[in-house]
């Protein structure tokens, strides 16, 4: 037991210092989403409304969901700079079990997520949702299982990846259109017959759902034309184990 | 004591590009003693670290430590480029790396030999990217030894050292190795510090191609070795040759006599006259040794590698 659960903490709190002694990423990470939902809410304030609410309260739970997409980039990331650095061959080198080179990297990027949510959320009172307990909490369990398979998609992105670079680019053209498509930018309802269709094909749709829907439990806002919950949960359970399966056999190789 | 049998490995994207890299290598490296692993680029010895640290599957051949499989837990690696985080300091990278081996580690906790050994008392604050490229690896060589493994691995560790610098890292891996029993195995291509080793083996084209201690490989050479340098070296080596004195072809325009004095060479010069540069007595080295068994010395061989 200790054998896997020292090497994921060490690895873990390694990842975590890292983030905070890089000033320009805190600042860049806390600072994004405030910028994206500010400019947002407010461009788009007498313009447009999504499922009968204000722009920037449909927004709100997307940019949170946002925030794990960009944690777990930047996270993920780290794994090519520490294989170009040397570090990571030191790692496979010891005798912690590769498990815990993906696990702690999972748990870092999830935890760097909660906690710029954590901090994004003190806009809540200029969102107009009037988050519950149940609906914090539920939505936070959420998050955790967002934060995760994001950074395992980035994770399995990575470590086949020599340049950053590189790795951006196909983050950028990946990630990026997969938030935009799950329903968080726009909802399902009022997009093109087509996109509707594309945008069920995509599997951060159902998480991203189940995520707004517990996020306005009690707030009066429903998620129009939304997926059954057994099914969102089961997209959200199923990609979960699938890209961590991914990462597991993948860092098992030599 | 490290026991490598029979070892071979191809390296094949396709069946017609095979490149073996290692063909049949057998050596053994004792405990408390330093064995080197000497050879030019390409000659196989990175693919001989990566099967000994197990980042490489082992095709054919066995790797044995002490008649045991090589266990991680007992394996320090000592990378050519230091396996640290920039980014952290000195005792944060060698907690990281103590729970990686599932132990916990605490500032009173360290191993004080280890660390003055090392000089490295006054640095444990220090973040990594502060400190000059000499302690960094004093920090790689302190955070390979703080599991206590009984086999101790550096891939070109002096890479990037100037020779003050490469000279204590040296004395220090000494000391440590007597003191704490090791069995360690420095794959270099620095063949000055591989004649201060206990052991040296050379590799060429993934086959071993020596293996004894230094002094006996260069026994042949005798103490004292007299090298010439010249252009019209053919005749010259003709006629030293006639006078007995073996010799030895180290480049186009330089000629090593084996064995021999000043006395004697001047005796076989003053009766022919030749045309010479240069020349000078010096002790036998493990380059001239190599281009004995292999026709060519190694600098000129990774030159040749990467002028290809």
């Amino acid at each position: 037991m200790t054998a896997f659960v020292l090497p994921t903490y060490g690895l873990w709190q390694r990842d975590l210092r890292h983030f905070l002694r890089q000033r320009s990423r805190v600042i860049g990470a806390v600072g994004q989403p405030f910028v994206i939902w500010i400019f947002l809410a407010a461009g788009f304030r007498h313009s447009m409304q999504a499922a009968g609410t204000d722009y920037g309260t449909w927004l709100f739970p997307g940019v949170i969901l946002l925030i794990a997409l960009f944690a777990a980039i930047f996270s993920t990331i780290s794994v090519i700079e520490d294989r170009r650095s040397g570090f990571l061959q030191g790692v496979l080198t010891s005798p912690a079990p590769r498990a815990a080179i993906v696990l702690s990297k999972m748990l870092a990027g999830t935890t760097i997520a909660l906690a710029q949510a954590l901090i994004f959320m003190v806009l809540l009172p200029f969102s107009g949702v009037s988050l519950t307990l149940p609906g914090f909490l539920l939505s936070m369990l959420l998050l955790t299982a967002a934060g995760m398979l994001l950074t395992a998609l980035g994770f399995i992105m990575a470590w086949r990846m020599e340049s950053t670079q590189g790795f951006h680019a196909v983050m950028n053209l990946l990630l990026l259109p997969l938030w935009m498509l799950s329903g968080a930018f726009f909802p399902l309802e009022g997009a093109a017959g087509w996109m509707r269709v594309v945008m069920q094909l995509n599997p951060l749709y159902y998480v991203t759902s189940l995520f707004q829907q517990s996020f306005f439990i009690g707030s009066g806002v429903q998620v129009p034309s939304a997926p059954s919950e057994a099914l969102s949960i089961g997209v959200t359970a199923g990609l979960l184990f699938l890209l961590t399966f991914i990462s597991l056999r993948m860092v098992e190789q030599k | 004591m490290l026991t490598l049998t029979d070892i071979a490995h191809t390296y094949s994207a396709r069946r017609t590009d095979a490149v073996h890299a290692l063909r049949g290598v057998t050596l053994s490296a004792q405990s408390a003693a330093i064995t080197a692993l000497v050879g030019p680029n390409g000659s196989g010895k990175s693919t001989l670290f990566r099967l000994i640290t197990g980042t490489l599957s082992l095709q054919q051949g066995s790797v044995r430590m002490n008649g045991d499989s090589v266990r991680a837990a007992r394996l320090g690696v000592v990378f050519q480029s230091p396996a640290l985080d920039e980014q952290l300091t000195v005792f944060e990278n060698m907690r990281t790396h103590a729970m990686l081996y599932g132990r916990t580690l605490r500032r009173d906790g360290l191993p004080t030999d280890l660390i003055d050994a090392l000089g490295l008392g006054e640095m444990l604050d220090r973040r990594i990217a502060t400190l000059s490229g000499g302690y960094r690896r004093r920090v790689e060589l302190a955070k390979a030894l703080l599991p206590e493994p009984a086999l101790l691995v550096l891939d070109e560790p002096f890479t990037g050292l100037d020779v003050t610098v490469r000279d204590t890292f040296f004395r220090v891996l000494q000391d440590i190795t007597a003191m704490r029993g090791l069995t360690t195995l420095l794959i270099t291509h620095e063949l000055a510090v591989a004649g201060l080793c206990d052991r040296v083996v050379l590799l060429e084209e993934g086959s071993v191609v020596a293996d004894d201690a230094p002094a006996r490989l260069l026994g042949e050479f005798g103490a004292t070795v007299v090298e010439i340098s010249g252009s019209e070296l053919s005749a010259l080596d003709h006629a030293i040759s006639a006078a007995d004195i073996a010799t030895l072809r180290l480049h186009d325009r330089a000629l090593l006599l084996k064995n021999t004095t000043l006395k004697e060479v001047l005796a076989v010069l003053d009766e022919r006259d030749p045309r010479i540069e240069d020349m000078h007595v010096r002790r036998p080295s493990l380059e001239d040794y190599f281009i004995a068994r292999t026709g060519h010395g190694l600098q000129a061989r990774d030159d040749g590698r990467r002028a290809a």
